[in-house]
């Protein structure tokens, strides 16, 4: 089922166009939908999209407090509401249908960008990354270096090997939950190859998947943005 | 196809580089238009909500202090209508008792003078 991926290689840098388009398609959706439903705000009584917004916002806020305790800190909390939307949208971009050309040899173009290792890999790289940023800024280098041999000198290489942990896991369990449900998702529509019974058989269980692929998608992107903040609060005491 | 290759997996650089730009963007993009204006506007609003619960408690004592208040009024002026009654009635006996005790000398006067012009009248039919 592994299709080739459209790359081009520009300044000695490989770039996947597949996921280049659907990257760039999930984030302007995330800020169209949240530009658009905050374009008229009111201190009064919220219309239906600026309630929608200040949900997801209470959301991620109240999943700050759990980890954090309070907090009033506007970069965590657009980074989580923006991570949170955007996976949801990226997660469920390949659900209902995927494009995969066929001219010499296959080429897929459209499914889950976060079906792609690169993507979710990236996103956790940049999120470990900042809590180390944060962790260097709020207690100075010396605390920060010295926080690898904490509780004693022994654990200094299971320290490191825990941050790397932590950034595999974070990644790969988004990108291995989005890429099984697209594998599934591809063996069931390539039923419609092997005749009508075959075909017609494989609808239900394609609906019900496509319905697991939603849900999927919905608790993976909160996992995500759950994890995130759990790490920068660590990072934070 | 791959700029470099980890465990036999190959890792197209430009793609991480494209992602993590476009995310970063996006952040700071919706950070900047609409995150800032909507937990202003959620703050605000929290804001004024407290300060019309606030405003609530405070009417709130005041309408019951108020009430107390009228309460209190309004037994005094029973009390004192109780009392004004009962003076009026006393008052009222008294007008009524000095009424008749007048009306008792008006008609012993009357009877007096009626037996004094009686034997007056006997005299003077005597002396004739």
């Amino acid at each position: 089922m592994e299709h080739a991926r459209p790359q081009v290689v520009l300044f000695n840098l490989t770039f996947d166009l597949s996921i280049i388009l659907t990257t760039t398609i999930a984030s302007l959706l995330v800020f169209f939908i949240a530009y658009l439903a905050t374009r008229n705000l009111t201190e009064g009584i919220p219309k239906k999209w600026q309630n929608f917004m200040e949900w997801i916002m209470d959301f991620v806020r109240d999943i700050m407090n759990n980890s954090m305790g309070h907090t009033n800190n506007l970069f965590v909390l657009s980074t989580g509401v923006s991570l949170l939307m955007y996976l949801f949208i990226a997660n469920l971009l390949g659900v209902p249908f995927s494009i995969i050309t066929s001219e010499d040899h296959p080429v897929s173009w459209w499914r889950s960008p976060t079906a792609d290792a690169h993507v979710t890999m990236t996103l956790a790289i940049m999120i470990i990354a900042y809590t180390h940023f944060i962790d260097i800024r709020l207690h100075g280098l010396k605390h920060y270096l010295l926080s690898f041999f904490k509780p004693f000198k022994a654990l200094f290489a299971i320290n490191i090997l825990e941050q790397f942990a932590t950034t595999l896991t974070l990644g790969l369990r988004l990108f291995g939950n989005i890429y099984a449900g697209e594998v599934m998702l591809a063996l069931l529509a390539g039923a419609v190859t092997h005749g009508f019974a075959v075909a017609s058989l494989a609808a239900i269980p394609m609906l019900i998947w496509q319905a697991f692929c939603v849900f999927i998608g919905t608790i993976q992107a909160y996992i995500f943005v759950t994890l995130t903040m759990v790490y920068i609060a660590h990072r934070l005491t | 196809m791959g700029d470099i290759t980890l465990f036999g997996l190959p890792i197209s650089l430009g793609t991480m580089v494209y992602q993590a730009l476009i995310f970063t963007v996006l952040v700071f993009i919706l950070k900047k238009l609409v995150f800032k204006k909507l937990v202003g506007v959620m703050d605000s609003r929290k804001q004024h909500i407290e300060n019309q619960l606030q405003l609530t408690e405070q009417y709130k004592q005041e309408a019951e202090k108020n009430l107390e208040l009228s309460a209190e009024v309004l037994n005094q002026a029973r009390k004192d209508a109780r009392e004004i009654m009962k003076h009026s009635e006393y008052e009222a006996k008294l007008i009524i008792s000095d009424a008749k005790f007048q009306a008792k000398e008006i008609v012993k006067e009357a009877k007096e003078e009626l037996f004094r012009s009686r034997s007056f009248m006997h005299k003077d039919s005597k002396g004739a």
